[in-house]
C-alpha cells in the first residue's frame, strides 16, 4: 500500500518529464561558411588508400599514405559567392563557392570532372534531420544517380561547434554476376564562430566483384576492394 | 556479228567464274589454350572497363567538401597485380602445349621404332660387311648420326632443349610460384565448370595435373636418340609441391605412352 502511494507521484512526474523532452524543439542552427575575406585558412591533410585485388586464395594489398599541407585563400566574396584559391603542392585551384559550400564554377576544373559536393542546407537546421540531394553520374554511355545525405548530429554545449554527417553513394549497376557498390561517409566539426571547419573526415569505400555467369553456373572470379580516406585538421589561420 | 559473239563470250567467261569456287583463305589452327586464354583475357578487359569507368565515379564522390578541395591519391591499381599473374599463364600455357605436343608425336615409340629402321648408315654399310679390312660399324656410326641431327634439325628439335621434356616442362613453369599455379588450376576448373565442353582445354588441365611420367619423357628422349642422364625421377605434378612420401610407391610401369585421346586433342 505504502509502495503503491509512493510510486504514484513519482510515476506522474516521469510521464511529465517525458512529455515535456518530447515537446522541446530539437537544436536548430543554421550552417554556413563564413570565411574572412583576405585570410588564408591552413589544413594538415592525411589521405590514405588501399586497393585490394582478390582472386580465389591470391591477394594482393597496395597501401598508399600521403601528409600534404592545404592552404585556402579567400580572394573575395561578392554576389554571395566566395572567390577561393585553393593551394595543395603544386596544384591550384579556383573555385567560386558558395556560404553553403556549393561550388558554382571552377575554371580549372572541367566540368565533367567537378566532384559532386554535399551542401550544407538551407535555413536552420534541425539536429539529426537528414537532409538529401541527387545528381546524376556519367557511366559508360549512361548515367546513375548518386545521393548525399547531409545530417547536423550534434551541438556542443555553447553552440559554437556543430558536427555535420555526410553519407554519400552512388546507385552503380549490379547483378548477380557483377556486383559494386560505391560509398562515403565523412564528418565535419564546423566552427560556427569562425565559419570554417576546424576538421573533417571521410572515407570513400568502393568494391566490385566479378562472377561468370554461363546457363545455370555462376563462378567468382576476382574481387577488387578500394578505401581511400582523408582526414584534414585546421593548424591555423592568417590574419 | 562480232558483237553476239562478243557477248556470248562475256556471258560464258562470267558464268565460269561464278561456277569456280572462291579460294577460301587458309584457316590457321586454333591452338588448344586459345579458348582458356581468350576467355580469360576477355575478362580481364571487361573488368578494367568496368574500373575505368567506377574510378571516375569514385573520384567526383571524393570529395564531400568544396572547401577542402585536396587532390585525390591515384588509384592503387591492385588488380594490375593480377594481370601480371595472368600473364605468366600466357607465356607458360603455350609452352606447356608445344611439350605435350612433342611428348604425343614422339613418346609412343612408333617413331623410335621407324627412326631406327631408317638409319642410311647401317643400310649403306650392309652390302659391304664381311668385306676384309672393311669395319662397317665404323662407319655406320658417323654416318647414322649426321642423320639423326639433320632429321631432328628439320622437324625443329633442339637437341637440348627438348633432351629431357619433363625438365623443360618444369623449367618453363619455374617463374610461376606454388600459389599461382593453384590459381591457375583454379581458373582452369572455373573454366571447365562454366565450359563442360571444351575438350582442348579439358585435356590440357589433364596434362598439367598429371603430368608427364618418366617413361614418357624417357621414351621421347630414347625416340629422338638423345641421352638423357638426367630424366626426372618423378612425375611432374602440376597442382602440388608436395613433399616426397615416405611410403614406397609402385614402380612406374608405365610403357611410355601418354593418352591417346588426351594428345590427339592437343594436336
Amino acid at each position: 500500500m505504502r509502495g503503491t502511494t509512493g510510486s504514484g507521484p513519482f510515476r506522474a512526474a516521469l510521464v511529465m518529464l517525458f512529455a515535456f523532452t518530447l515537446a522541446l524543439p530539437a537544436s536548430a542552427v543554421p550552417l554556413a561558411y563564413r570565411l574572412k575575406v583576405g585570410s588564408t585558412y591552413t589544413y594538415e591533410v592525411v589521405q590514405r588508400s588501399t586497393g585490394e585485388a582478390a582472386s580465389n586464395e591470391v591477394r594482393s594489398s597496395h597501401p598508399q599514405e600521403r601528409t600534404t599541407k592545404l592552404e585556402i585563400l579567400v580572394l573575395a566574396f561578392r554576389d554571395g559567392v566566395y572567390v577561393l584559391d585553393i593551394l595543395s603542392g603544386d596544384r591550384r585551384v579556383r573555385r567560386y563557392m558558395r556560404p553553403n559550400g556549393a561550388v558554382v564554377a571552377s575554371p580549372t576544373e572541367p566540368a565533367g570532372t567537378l566532384p559532386f559536393f554535399a551542401v550544407f542546407p538551407e535555413g536552420d537546421v534541425v539536429t539529426g534531420k537528414p537532409v538529401k540531394q541527387t545528381a546524376m553520374f556519367p557511366l559508360g554511355k549512361g548515367t546513375v544517380p548518386a545521393v548525399w545525405e547531409t545530417t547536423l548530429t550534434g551541438l556542443d554545449g555553447s553552440k559554437k561547434k556543430a558536427t555535420v554527417t555526410v553519407s554519400g553513394s552512388v546507385a552503380l549497376p549490379s547483378d548477380r554476376v557483377i556486383s559494386r557498390t560505391l560509398q562515403s561517409k565523412g564528418t565535419m566539426v564546423l566552427n560556427l564562430e569562425t565559419g570554417c571547419p576546424d576538421r573533417a573526415d571521410w572515407t570513400v569505400s568502393y568494391e566490385l566483384t566479378y562472377a561468370n555467369k554461363e546457363i545455370a553456373v555462376i563462378r567468382d572470379l576476382w574481387s577488387v576492394r578500394e578505401t581511400r580516406s582523408t582526414s584534414c585538421k585546421l593548424t591555423g589561420v592568417k590574419p | 556479228m562480232i558483237r553476239a559473239f562478243r557477248k556470248q563470250l562475256v556471258t560464258a567467261l562470267l558464268a565460269l567464274l561464278l561456277a569456280v569456287p572462291a579460294p577460301v583463305p587458309a584457316q590457321q589452327p586454333v591452338s588448344p589454350e586459345a579458348p582458356f586464354t581468350t576467355w580469360l583475357m576477355n575478362n580481364e578487359a571487361r573488368t578494367m572497363g568496368i574500373l575505368a569507368n567506377d574510378r571516375m565515379a569514385i573520384e567526383r564522390l571524393s570529395q564531400p567538401f568544396g572547401l577542402l578541395g585536396t587532390p585525390t591519391l591515384p588509384p592503387a591499381g591492385a588488380e594490375l597485380d593480377l594481370w601480371a599473374i595472368n600473364l605468366q599463364y600466357y607465356k607458360f600455357l603455350p609452352e606447356a602445349v608445344e611439350i605435350a605436343r612433342l611428348a604425343r608425336r614422339f613418346g609412343s615409340g612408333v617413331f623410335a621404332r621407324v627412326f631406327d629402321q631408317a638409319l642410311p648408315g647401317t643400310w649403306v654399310t650392309v652390302p659391304m660387311m664381311g668385306v676384309p679390312t672393311f669395319n662397317a660399324r665404323e662407319l655406320a656410326y658417323p654416318l647414322n648420326n649426321l642423320f639423326r641431327e639433320a632429321l631432328l634439325a628439320s622437324i625443329g628439335v633442339d637437341k637440348n632443349r627438348d633432351a629431357d621434356l619433363s625438365e623443360r616442362l618444369k623449367r618453363s613453369q619455374q617463374g610461376i610460384n606454388a600459389d599461382h599455379r593453384r590459381l591457375l588450376s583454379q581458373y582452369l576448373e572455373t573454366f571447365l565448370a562454366l565450359y563442360p565442353n571444351s575438350r582442348q582445354v579439358q585435356a590440357l588441365d589433364g596434362f598439367l595435373r598429371n603430368g608427364m611420367k618418366k617413361s614418357t619423357a624417357q621414351g621421347v628422349a630414347s625416340a629422338l636418340g638423345l641421352n638423357t642422364g638426367s630424366a626426372s625421377d618423378t612425375v611432374f605434378e602440376f597442382e602440388n609441391e608436395t613433399p616426397p612420401d615416405a611410403t614406397p610407391k609402385p614402380a612406374d610401369t608405365d610403357p611410355g605412352t601418354m593418352p591417346a585421346d588426351l594428345f590427339d586433342i592437343l594436336k
